[in-house]
């Protein structure tokens, strides 16, 4: 086809030189002798084939013309669906505004064509036009001088994706810089890839031990370097061991016990404490699903024997120093109570004044020490702590009657509010009385002489609040902050100072928060105070056992 | 039965001094004082006490230790006996109560009133022994 093609072109332009050959001898161009009629003949016929010679190029040309031009084309088609099927493509105005997007774009993002098109690209971006990303990559389109980089974008739903993108200049037939292609590959699984070995390092070098092990047999599929070290398993001694196998002093039905509670989703994490030799070993486990859906088990195994050491020492040094301090004391307070009784002789007058200062004093020493001691039993929760059923009302009674020998030494009645009899709850009736007390006796610290400090009960929904009420000069707002801290002796709001260690409403918010409840205040300057403790209800109420407790 | 002799061990000398003046002078009881578990155990088989008080953290021979010992010799194993404690865990008494000791005071007592809390304790103790 192109053979003959190029034949009947060379024919034809051959024809044509001819004829135009015989024109130019007609019209006397090239010097022939010749008479006027004979080079009109000449001219005409010579004008005829030639112009028809030419003519017939030229639409011969035209011909093969278009099919080159269908021709590239198609091969343009070609590469542009290749390029469509493989990248993120969008067009935009030099100015910015999106014209065209292909089916990538709408898919990778989550935007429909309508969406986007007449509309800047900065949604895509981070921090929208803010982006400086973004911002760099208009000022490169306004210059036409294109761009190259990797942008790490979000889609509709904000999820964040990471694509290498090449921006270039489109010029119109005027050599005008008129429109922008720009052209993107997702590389956000290669970079998950990456951020996944990273992870893979990190837990590798992690000074815990880490093993990674199926559901069903708990065999072992990955253990970290720690866990290697420990075990001396190398990495091809692994096969087929169970995770049991890891520690050396453990059950396999401890084990088992250890980690029910991930099976019926219960807990998302259990601890366990065992030995293995000379060390104390702390096991928290977790449930995770692997991508693809396959549950999992991890353990995390560290080390505390050291902890372990340290708690201990402290709790022997708070001991010996409770031992220490609470000797001398029984001899002071012991000698001065002897000498006040009088059994041992009696004073006058200013001797007594200081036998009182004395006896006074170290009964405040003694009640430090034992404000201390208490809280930091709490803390390091060493402190009896077993918890019962038990109902409050009786439990507020029994406060107000230990307490009002208290209150009349401050001038102060204590009153209580609708004792609720079913108010029950799970708690440690000598540590929520040591709560009680606290409260009361601040609440007769602070209230006026002649004054009456109301105690209560309040039915919250899920909690039990009691609430302790003086009309005391009230809390400033300010010091709210630091109310609960340990040693915290706020200038009271009438400026009168009180007494007390200032590691009560401490012990109180370690007692309460032991209970799983919440303690607060509400206070009004010049009207008092009401302390709030919250305690969550016991579930299902037991009352024949609480009227028979009562009873006996 | 009534309450008449008390043996005490406790290595704290100004203690031991306050318990006596508390319990002989206040109380007027009868007391034998050692300030150690070996030097009470030395002198154990002469004793013959209605109620045997013991401090428990001392040097050396604990109260617990000297309780043991007692409980070994025919003539003190069931004499009521008191412990006295600088610890103040609710736990740590009532298991010494769960494994047998009549009570646990908790230092500092109040010396005025030791006597009658010492008689209370012994007289709820002599009598589920007796009975």
């Amino acid at each position: 086809m192109a053979q003959h093609s190029y034949l009947s072109v060379t024919v034809l332009a051959l024809l044509a030189l001819l004829g135009l050959y015989a024109a130019s001898l007609a019209f006397g161009v090239v010097g022939l002798p010749s008479g006027p009629v004979i080079s009109g003949l000449w001219a005409t016929t010579g004008l005829l084939v030639g112009s028809g010679a030419v003519l017939v190029l030229t639409r011969q040309q035209d011909r093969r013309g278009q099919r080159l031009l269908q021709q590239y084309g198609k091969e343009l088609n070609f590469g542009r669906q290749a390029i469509n099927a493989h990248t993120i493509v969008n067009v935009s105005e030099r100015t910015g505004e999106i014209i065209e997007v292909n089916e990538n774009f709408t898919r990778l993002f989550g935007y429909s064509a309508d969406e986007v098109l007449g509309h800047e690209l900065s949604f895509i971006y981070e921090n929208g036009e803010e982006d400086p990303v973004f911002q760099e990559m208009m000022s490169c389109s306004l210059a036409g001088t294109g761009w190259t980089g990797e942008q790490r974008l979000r889609t509709k739903d904000g999820a964040a994706v990471y694509t290498q993108c090449t921006m270039m200049p489109l010029f119109d037939e005027d050599g005008q810089h008129s429109r922008n292609i720009t052209l993107r590959t997702d590389v956000t699984a290669s970079r998950r890839a990456e951020a996944d070995h990273y992870l893979t390092v990190v837990l590798e070098e992690l000074k815990d031990e880490v093993f990674i092990y199926d559901t069903a047999e708990h065999v072992i599929t990955y253990m970290n370097a720690a866990a290697r070290r420990r075990t001396g398993w190398e990495d091809g001694a692994r096969g087929g061991r169970r995770i049991d196998e890891a520690i050396s002093d453990i059950d396999p039905g401890v084990f088992a016990e250890h980690i029910a509670p991930l099976t019926n989703g219960r807990d998302p994490i259990v601890r366990l404490e065992c030995r293995d030799d000379a060390h104390a070993l702390e096991v928290a486990t977790q449930r995770i699903t692997a991508p693809g859906g396959k549950p999992l088990y991890v353990s995390v195994i560290r080390d505390i024997t050291e902890r372990r050491a340290v708690e201990k020492a402290k709790l022997d040094m708070v001991s010996t120093v409770s031992h220490e301090l609470r000797a001398p004391l029984t001899s002071i307070k012991g000698s001065l109570r002897m000498l006040q009784s009088g059994a041992l002789g009696t004073f006058e007058g200013r001797a007594n004044t200081v036998i009182e200062i004395a006896a006074r004093n170290s009964e405040r020493l003694l009640l430090v020490l034992n404000d201390i001691l208490d809280l930091d039993k709490i803390r390091a929760k060493q402190m009896d702590f077993t918890r019962e059923s038990m109902t409050l009302g009786p439990l507020l009674q029994s406060a107000i009657d230990m307490n009002s020998g208290y209150g009349e030494e401050h001038g102060v009645r204590f009153r209580l509010d609708d004792p609720t009899s079913d108010a029950r709850i799970m708690g440690n009736a000598d540590r929520l009385m040591q709560v009680l007390t606290n409260l009361m006796s601040n609440a007769a610290k602070f209230s006026p002489q002649d004054g009456e400090v109301r105690v209560g009960l309040r039915d919250q929904g899920d909690v039990w609040q009691i609430f302790v009420r003086d009309s005391g000069p009230g809390i400033a707002e300010s010091d709210r902050p630091r109310v609960f801290d340990t040693f915290a002796q706020l200038k009271p709001a009438d400026g009168r100072p009180r007494s007390g260690t200032g590691l009560g409403l401490a012990i109180c918010k370690s007692i309460v928060e032991r209970h799983e409840g919440e303690i607060d205040f509400v206070s009004q300057i010049g009207h008092g105070t009401e302390f709030r403790v919250d305690l969550p209800k016991a579930a299902g109420p037991e009352r024949n056992l609480t009227l028979e407790r009562l009873a006996s | 039965m009534t309450l008449r002799s008390i043996l005490h061990v406790e290595d704290d000398a100004d203690i031991r001094a306050i318990v006596q003046l508390s319990l002989e002078t206040l109380g007027g009881y009868q007391l034998s004082q050692y300030a150690s578990g070996p030097e009470a155990l030395e002198a154990a088989p002469s004793e013959t006490p209605d109620l045997i008080l013991l401090d428990v953290m001392m040097p050396g021979m604990s109260g617990e230790d000297v309780w043991k010992s007692f409980t070994e010799m025919p003539h003190l194993r069931d004499v009521p006996t008191i412990f006295m404690t600088a610890k103040a865990e609710g736990v740590y008494s009532a298991d010494l109560i769960r494994r047998g000791a009549c009570a646990v005071i908790t230092k500092p007592f109040d010396p005025m009133s030791l006597p009658d809390e010492i008689r209370s304790h012994w007289d709820k103790c002599a009598s589920e022994h007796s009975a």
